[in-house]
Parts: C-alpha cells; structure tokens; sequence
C-alpha cells in the first residue's frame, strides 16, 4: 500500500478519533449536569473506600435480592467475625452514615450470602435478573435428599448453590433446605461436567466443600458501610457452627436393599419398640443438648443408622458417646429429673465410665464415654459379677451431623471404619446373639477393678 | 434452568451492538450509551475494542513523518485516556443510579432482545413415512419405521384409536382410544378432535368394532376432516386415516364387513406425510416466562384446548384473591396423581384458582414414569415428583399414597397438617377458605380424625346450607387435611405393606385406625369429584353415585359457629336441633317425596329402626330409596343422619342404638325397611379412587 495511502488514513482516523472525542466530552458533560452529582459518592468527598469491587459486588447483590424479594442473609464467616468484634460500632450506626469502608471492602474472593429456599416466593425470573444487573451466575441443581429415605421417588432438582460474579468479586448464594428435625440443610457443591472450572476459584469457597447442618438461625437487622444487611442474631454461635456443619446422609440406598434381602420386622413389638427407642432418643437429645454436651450415636444404635438408617427392632437399648472432656457432673441428675432414672453407673470420670438410665417400656438408655489416646479412642466395660473390666478401641474420628428418626444428630464421620472396629467386616449381617464381652472384636481385657473401690465403680439401681 | 457461563455469554452478548469496528464504533458506543451501560461487560470489552483500535492505527503509521506521528500519538493517547475516565465514571455513575426502578425496565429491554429458544427444522428430511394398521384383533401405527402404538391385547383397546402428530417434528403429542362401541364415548372422541389444533397430523385406526355408538355428531366431525369411510363407517368394519387437522386427507383405507358375526379385512396404510415448517406449527405468543413454559408444553403434546389456542390462550397464572387472615397458607398440598393428565390439568386449574392458594407449597405426585401428567405439572410451574410403581392395582395405590405423604412432610418438616388432594377433583373457590375456618379445630380437638371437602351424602336434593359443618365418624377422603401426628405416629409405622393388597382409604377407616375419631365435612361439598376413568371407577357408577353431588361455588362463605363442632359443644348441638325438630309421620312411606311437608326452613326427625350399633338395614334401604350414598354406611355421627330434602334439615335416628332415641316420643313406632331379596351385589367397589 502507498505512503499516501496510509497518511490519509491516518488523517482520516485522527479526525474521526477527535470528533468522536468532542462527541464523548460533549455527552460527559451532559450526563454530568443532568446528574448534578447527586449520586455520585465521589462527589461528598467524605467516604472511604467506596469504589471496592466488592463492596460493589455485594451492593449490587443486596439490591436486586431486596427488589425481588429473595430473603437472604449474610453468612461469610470473614465478614461476620468482622462484624463481631465491632458490633457495638455496628449498631451505633444507623443507615447511610458509615464514613469509612471497613467490613465489606475487605479483600477476599468471595461474599456468602444463605437463602431459606422455602420462604424464597418466586424463584422463576430471579436468575436472568440478575444476569441483566451484570451478574453472571452459576446454579448448582442436585436431587432432593429429603426424597432419598422414600421408596424409588425421583422429583424436581433443588437448587443447592448459586456463585454470582461480578467483575473479580463474586457472590456465594447458599441455599439452606429445612429437614425434618429442625434444622437447616445445604448441599455439597459438585461441579458437574459441563461446569467452567475456572469461573471462579471454587477451591476458596467457606462452604459446599461438604454438605452441611446448620441450627435454624434467627436473624437480625443490621447496617454495615451503608448497606442494610440480615446477619444471623447470634453470629459468634453460627460461627461455631461452621466449622464442625459437616454433614453425611444415611445410606438410604444400602438401607433398601439391606431390607430386600432381610426384610424389616414390622410385628407389633418391633413397631412398638422403635417407637419407644425413638422417643427415649429424642429425651435424651433434648436432655443432652439443654447441657451443651455433645454426644454421637454409637454401638447398636450407629449400626442401625448406618445399615438401615432405622433402629435395630431387636437392639433392646439406645446407645450413645460421649467424649469424657464434655463429662459433666449433673448429667444424671439431669437424666432423672427428665425422667431417667439411673440404673446403673460403672467406672469412674478417670476411668472406663459408662452410665446406663432406665427409659420407659423397658427400654435403656447407655452412654459410654470414650477416652482419647495418641493413636486411637477407648471406652470402657465392666462386668458387674466379676468386677473384670474391657476396653473398646476405635481409630481415631470426628463427628458429623446426619439425620435420624426425624433429628440432627452427630454420628462418626470416619463410619465405617468406627463399625467395622465394632462389629468386624461382617456387620452387614444381623446377628441376634451378642455377647458384649466377647463378640466385639475391639475388645480387649482390661484387668480388673479393685474390690476396695467396687462401691465406687459398680453402682447398680 | 442450569445455567452454565458459556451458555449465559451467549444468552447476554448483544452482539449487533459491539461488532462494528472502525467508523461504526460511534454508532455502536452510542447505541450501547442508550442502553445505559447496564451491562459492565459490555464496558469492559467495550473498552477493550478501543484500545486495541487505537493500537492498530499506532502501528499503521508506523514510519511516517515525525512531527505528525507524534502529534497523532499524542491525541490519541489522550483520547485513550479520557475514554477510560469516561467508561470509569459513567459506571460508577450507573451503579448509583440503577437504585432506581430502572433494573427492571432494563430486563424489559433485555428481554426483548433475546432469541427465544427455537427449534431448528429437523435436517434435511422433510417427509415422515407414516403406516397404519387396522383389523379385528391388532391395531398398529409407525411413523419412520418407529412403532408408536401397537395393540394387540385381548379384550381390550376396542373403538378408534387416534394418534396426534406434531406437523414440524413427527413427534407423538397425544394418543388415545375410544371405545364408541359404547355408548357416550364419541362424545368423548368430538371434544377432543375439536381441541386439536389446526394442522396437526390425525392418525384414526379401528381396532374390533368402532360404530356401534358412533353417532351423528362424531361422524359429521369425521366428514368435516375430509374422511370419506368415516362417516359411513358400519359395524366391525376396519378403517385407517390419516390427514391433517383441517388439511388435506393424506390417505385413507376402509374395509366393510361382508357379515354381522364376521370382521372386515385387515387394512395396512402407507403413507407419506410432508412435515412443515416449525414456524408454521407454534404460535407466536408473547415471550415471557409464563409463555415459555406455554411454549414448551404445546409443542409436547395435543388435547388440552384453548391453553395452546395461538390467538387467545387461556391464562395458565392464576390470581385469586388472597385470603385475609389465611391460617393454610403455609400448609402443604400434596395430590395424587396417576397417568390420567387432562384430569390433573383440570384439577390444577381449578386448585390454582382457588382462593388462598399458595402454589408453593403444592406438590404433585405422580404414580409412574409417566411423561404427560409431568407436563402438565411444568406447565402450571409446579412441583412434580414421581414415583416408580412397586406393586400393583389397589396396593399400589397405597404405596404411592404412604410416599406421596413421607414425602410431603419430610419436604415440609415444619408443617403440622397436609391436605391430601388427588387429580379427579375439582376444588371449590372457597376450598382453603373453608380449612383456614376449620383447621383449628384439628389442633384443639384430638378426637377428630380429619377434616374432608366431601360430604358423602351431599347430592344436589339432599345438601342445602353451605354454612354448615357436620362431624361424622366415616373417613371421606376426596380432598381432606391429615394430622402430622396421626400419620407419624400411628398411620407410617403400621401403614399397610404392599403385599398386603389394601386399600388406603378402607384401612383408613378401620375401626384400629380410626379409633372412635371422627371427620368435620361441610353440608354442601368442596371438592367434585369428576373422574370416570379409575380403578374403582366406571361411568355407570359415576353417573349413578357421583354425578349429581353438590359441590359450592360460592365464594367467601363464613360457616356458622365453627366452635360447635367440637366434641363436647356438639352434642349440646345435636340436642338442640333434635328438641326443636318436628318430628314426620312415620306412617307414610319414607321414600315418598310427601314424606316430608312442601316447607322451607323446618327441621325434621324421622326414626328408623337399629338394633346395634353396627345394624344398618334400615338405613340402608332409606339411602337406596333417597339415591343417596348406599353402598356402605356413611356420614353417621352416633347414629344420627343429617340432611336437608325439599330445602328443610332433615335428621334421622336409628333407634334404639342411637344414644338420641331418648328424644324419641313414645308413641312413635321406629320405621323399619326390608331389604329386598339378596341377587346379585351392587356394581362396582364400593369406594372412590
């Protein structure tokens, strides 16, 4: 091509560059006096970092839920530490007065905010709202676990998470489902095949890394850097909460074809009896919980939740541990003014402690008390004829919430390798004979009490 | 609706507006201005594009004279520059101001311009080759090779079958069969042609015999459609069709039968039918989500009416009036549902126009993998859930019933009650205003079984005062609200095992179940129900036990004194009415309309004879005679009947088991009815599916 050529071109792309320029001034300052300023925050001078993407981002976030009627709240552990530690400033400060940008400007990759899906009144149109705002969004969909416990149902996906970004911020939508025991549920996020692995680093998302349960929160009003927000009302116990919300579902699945090769006992006894077991369970949750001790289901009552995600009609008795550090003294008296008496207490706090209270229709309530060692957790046996005592041994676990008979309960989240200690490789099978001290093939002799201190350690009623 | 990144960018990407490069870029920032920037992607790319422009045009004048080279570079960094400040300021500047309403004028906007999901046309093959079979024993169709209906049972599948196929695509939207070799059944068949819309392929086979009852009306339909053999078709004669839906006829078969006790010769049709264009085959209504959902489901499947009408569709978002003070509003509806869909559609609506209801708390649970009655569910933007079947007949029934029921609570922890609907009912307007007067009761009085929306002898000439309740001790179903309690704690545990074949509703009302409690039913009913196809359910006893009941369409009724339905206040009720009732000469014949003086607005007493608390001899040859419910002993509160006839409450008393034959006068002699001679048993099961 010529020199001419591109000199003219070059001309020609100057002018229509300066034109265009007087034309973008020539707006500017148009859309400048028809704003008067009144919007712009600049324009007070007096505010603080402001202009953060993801102040803006949750800005923005706040204004479209509100407009549509989407009930969420804050739950980003971040932000509600924050918030903690500063919330007399918090409540000090009433809409639009914040001076200094100092919870939501923060710099992180993410804002959680939860959703009660069933207070959520129109779902439909929520999402391409939001996309037109500027968000673009994610839904993770999975099928509804409260269907799963319920002979081959198959429904309507729910939505578990939705992460909406804007620019470099985004947002993590958690969507809490309530189930049946009083508590709020959300789902694991699983990125199906389809899924950008890079639209977000999902790696740093506080939550969906496991499903979680989470005590139904009341919440509260409150205005953080201008923004009105819903927070929980007692953000130091959610706080609590999220950390140990790890949640494993029962295995409905395994359950049902456990009961298609053994069928489930549905004589009247067996009817009669895990009504019985499953009110003195709940007592004693209640019970338990009014004292804040935690406690998780073991022995029989785990192997009835884990192999058929119900209780073992011929089980005759609740189990429960207890970690002996969250021992506390008034828990028999507790148990007996809820209507449990003692019927037996063997060991001591120092030593293999196991109490066991009498529920109604014959039914017995243990609690065993498991001690911490390097390498693993023991809890302990007496024989109150002999005075001989036992150890249990089980490889070290956690606790995790799952759901049975209708409550949030704790269970160990490493399982099977808790049954498997317990009830050896073959605890698929029901075995109606059980000798507690021989059958379990984690026990161990363990000596024998001393006669001086029987009176202490063997206490029967 | 998942959606992924990929696929919202190209939901989002305006693209006609970021285009253009070069000169057309005033145009494009300009158009993209008057859309007010919402989109801050725009922006960015937007932004981009500049630069990447001006760097081009950097690079282009690479070598030319100094001076003007670096005047150039100069000015354009400087336009660079004020670009950027702009494109910053103007974004603050709008995320202020979309604090506005002006969101949602921009998803106006934004909705316009987006492409609705259109389906392109199916690759170069633009002919279905469609066959169709018609004998005394099997009937046939294929389309593509591909068999869509075959039938070749015993005793069954005997009329005109008729199949729908979408004219762009060649799928099936709608089979059915009529057997108009019974009566009514052509009426049956001219309804649901006329609803099928104009251009759709028809496909009519005759399976066994299809003429007996064919009458006049279905014939001249078969005319209007261009049939030739259908509107003569004769007894046992086989015929196969197929034509468009106010279209040319695109081909036809027919074989008369030489005699009475003899078929007519199988018939094969082959045919080719030239499929249109999908533009031609869906309406353009109006792109909302409402109609989206209109969208999908009219072009899935045929019979369904004016809901796919292109012109003037029937609204399928539903406003009633809310309910002041609405103690159901958040109580779950679950109802039952089988393959019958254009029941379920009828139903929804009618649910979906009651007052009060609030759709999401409705489920709908669906007994089997089947696809139409799930259609029907989206379409209304519900939730469906299915259930794949374990059992069979009546036991699967009840299967489907304890799941539907687990699941309603588990989905609904919180809840207290559940209103149990199923999909042959239509629901009164004032349905959940009537549960949110009466459910308290529920809660107050544990010796209530439920509350139902049927009154089981509640018939046109015998149900009057739609203000009134009754407590009865049978269990009538059809629309009721269960206690959470009462299905946790004694009805899931024992609830009856597949195996055990069982009805639901009949366990329901066994004496181990029940336990004495009894049920609150309005006098005029609030449910109606509608269905002839069912397992327990034929037209003969439809039309002989359903048909003429009573069913309120009134709104807003306040009921009377909803307090005395309670256990102890009941029966200071019952006492009052049977002290100020005048009681009937009981030596007139008590089937006989005078039995009952030509008055308005009286209470009446009759006696009837009861031995036990279990005897209904009586009673029953007074419910044949009255046609009333007869078929097992309903709508009795300790042996008292109440009911209106000629517009006057009318009671009556089984004496001496009844603890009211005390307000017997002595002079009366109880009436006593003889059954007649036992013959053969009354039609049917004696209870509703």
């Amino acid at each position: 091509m010529s020199r001419i050529n591109k000199n003219v071109i070059l001309a020609l792309l100057t002018l229509t560059s300066s034109a265009f320029l007087l034309f973008q001034l020539y707006y500017y300052k148009h859309y400048l006096s028809a704003k008067n300023g009144a919007g712009l925050s600049k324009s007070k001078g007096s505010q603080i970092g402001f202009d953060s993407i993801q102040w803006r981002a949750v800005k923005k976030f706040i204004m479209l839920t509100s407009s549509q009627n989407v009930p969420v709240f804050l739950i980003d552990p971040l932000i509600l530490e924050l918030i903690n530690k500063n919330f007399e400033q918090v409540k000090n400060t009433s809409h639009g007065s914040a001076s200094e940008c100092k919870f939501l400007c923060v710099p992180r990759d993410f804002t959680a905010f939860a959703l009660q899906y069933h207070l959520w009144k129109n779902e439909e149109g929520w999402f391409r709202i939001a996309e037109n705002m500027g968000f673009q969004c994610l839904k993770i969909e999975s099928k509804d676990p409260r269907l799963d416990g319920i002979d081959s149902l198959s429904g309507t996906e729910i939505p578990l998470h939705y992460i909406c970004k804007l620019a470099a911020h985004a947002i993590h939508l958690v969507v809490f489902h309530e189930r049946s025991g009083n508590y709020l549920w959300h789902g694991h996020l699983r990125l199906k095949g389809h899924i950008d692995r890079k639209f977000v680093p999902f790696r740093k998302l506080q939550f969906g890394r496991y499903p979680g349960a989470f005590d139904r929160p009341e919440l509260q009003q409150v205005t953080v850097d201008g923004l009105v927000l819903l927070i929980p009302k007692d953000p130091v116990h959610f706080l609590e909460e999220v950390p140990h919300s790890r949640f494993i579902e029962c295995r409905y699945k395994e359950a049902r074809a456990f009961f298609q090769q053994y069928l489930d006992d549905n004589t009247v006894e067996a009817v009669a009896f895990r009504k019985s077991a499953k009110e003195l369970l709940q007592l004693a949750a209640r019970t338990l919980k009014k004292l804040g001790v935690r406690f998780w289901l073991s022995s029989g009552t785990c192997l009835g939740w884990y192999r058929q995600c119900n209780i073992i009609p011929y089980s005759k008795d609740v189990d429960l541990g207890i970690f002996i550090q969250d021992y506390k003294s008034d828990i028999i008296s507790a148990f007996h003014d809820a209507g449990l008496p003692l019927k037996h207490k063997f060991g001591k706090v120092e030593d293999s402690l196991e109490l066991s209270f009498q529920g109604k229709d014959d039914v017995k309530l243990d609690i065993f008390f498991f001690y911490e060692e390097n390498d693993h957790m023991w809890n302990g046996g007496t024989q109150a004829k002999t005075g001989k005592k036992f150890k249990y041994l089980f490889p070290k676990f956690t606790l995790c919430w799952t759901e049975f008979v209708d409550m949030k309960l704790h269970v160990p989240c490493e399982t099977i390798e808790y049954i498997e200690a317990n009830y050896g490789k073959t605890w698929k099978i029901p075995v109606k004979t059980w000798d507690w001290k021989r059958s379990p093939p984690n026990v161990q002799p363990n000596g024998i009490w001393p006669v001086s201190e029987w009176d202490e350690v063997i206490q029967l009623y | 609706m998942v959606v992924t990144p990929q696929s919202s960018m190209d939901d989002w990407k305006p693209s006609p507006l970021i285009k253009p490069f070069g000169a057309r870029k005033k145009r494009s920032w300009y158009l993209t201005w008057k859309y007010k920037l919402t989109n801050q992607r725009a922006l960015r790319r937007f932004c981009q594009e500049l630069i990447v422009e001006r760097t081009k045009e950097i690079k282009a004048s690479n070598g030319r004279p100094q001076e003007l080279w670096t005047g150039a570079v100069l000015f354009l960094l400087v336009t660079v520059i004020v670009n950027i400040k702009l494109i910053l300021d103007t974004r603050r500047a709008i995320s202020e101001a979309s604090e506005d309403p002006e969101p949602e004028q921009d998803y106006d906007e934004a909705l316009g311009r987006l492409e609705p999901p259109r389906r392109r046309g199916s690759g170069p093959r633009r002919v279905l080759d469609v066959e169709v079979y018609s004998s005394r024993s099997k009937v046939y169709v294929a389309v593509d090779g591909t068999t869509v209906l075959e039938d070749e049972a015993r005793e069954q599948g005997r009329g005109i079958h008729v199949i729908v196929l979408n004219q762009a695509t060649g799928h099936v939207m709608a089979k059915r069969v009529f057997d108009t070799y019974s009566p009514h059944e052509d009426e049956a068949m001219v309804l649901f042609l006329n609803m099928v819309a104009p251009g759709r392929v028809l496909i009519c086979t005759v399976k066994d015999e299809g003429s007996f009852h064919l009458k006049d009306t279905a014939k001249a339909l078969l005319r209007s459609l261009g049939s030739q053999a259908g509107p003569v078709l004769g007894w046992r004669d086989t015929w196969a069709f197929v034509g468009r839906k106010g279209g040319p006829v695109l081909g036809e078969k027919h074989s008369k039968s030489p005699a009475l006790s003899s078929w007519g010769d199988p018939v094969l049709l082959k045919t080719d039918v030239p499929l249109s264009s999908a533009e031609e085959a869906e309406c353009h209504w109006a792109d909302t989500e409402l109609n989206r959902r209109r969208r999908r489901f009219c072009s899935k499947v045929e019979g369904y009416g004016s809901v796919c009408s292109c012109k003037d569709p029937t609204p399928i978002e539903f406003s009633p009036d809310p309910l002041p003070d609405n103690k159901v509003l958040n109580v779950p509806v679950a109802v039952i549902a089988g393959n019958r869909p254009n029941y379920l559609y009828r139903m929804l609506r009618s649910l979906l126009s009651a007052q009060g209801v609030s759709p999401q708390m409705i489920t709908v649970f669906i007994d089997g993998y089947y696809e139409e009655p799930m259609d029907v569910v989206a379409l209304f933007g519900l939730r469906g859930i299915q259930h794949t079947p374990i059992s069979i007949k009546n036991a699967r029934v009840s299967q489907h019933y304890k799941a539907s029921l687990t699941a309603t609570f588990n989905l609904f922890p919180e809840a207290k009650f559940a209103v149990v609907l199923e999909e042959d009912l239509d629901i009164a307007v004032d349905f959940f205003s009537f549960l949110s007067q009466s459910i308290h009761l529920l809660e107050e009085d544990d010796s209530l079984y439920c509350i139902s929306a049927w009154n089981d002898q509640g018939y046109e000439h015998t149900a009057e005062d739609p203000a009134l309740l009754y407590r009865v001790e049978t269990m009538p179903g059809l629309g009721w609200v269960l206690r959470k309690s009462l299905y946790k704690e004694e009805l899931e545990p024992k609830w009856p095992t597949p195996e055990k074949l069982w009805d639901w509703d009949m366990w329901m009302r066994m004496p181990e179940q029940r336990r004495g409690r009894e049920c609150i039913i309005p006098d005029v009913s609030r449910s109606y129900h509608f269905g002839i196809v069912g397992l327990n359910m034929n037209g003969y006893f439809h039309e002989a036990y359903f048909k003429k009941h009573k069913f309120n369409t009134v709104p807003g009724v306040q009921f009377r004194n909803v307090d005395s339905l309670k256990k102890d206040a009941y029966e200071v009720e019952v006492h009052r009415l049977l002290s100020e009732a005048e009681v009937l000469d009981h030596s007139k014949n008590p089937c006989e309309d005078s039995f009952l003086p030509d008055t308005e607005g009286h209470t009446y007493v009759a006696f009837i004879r009861m031995e036990k608390d279990d005897d209904f001899t009586t009673w029953t040859q007074l419910a044949k005679c009255l046609h009333i419910w007869d078929l097992d002993v309903r709508g009795n509160h300790r042996g008292l009947w109440r009911l209106f006839r000629k517009k006057n409450h009318f009671l009556v008393v089984g004496v001496p088991a009844s603890p009211y034959s005390v307000k017997k006068p002595p002079s009366i002699t109880p009436i006593f009815l003889e059954p007649p001679p036992k013959e053969e048993g009354a039609p049917g099961a004696a209870e509703q599916t």
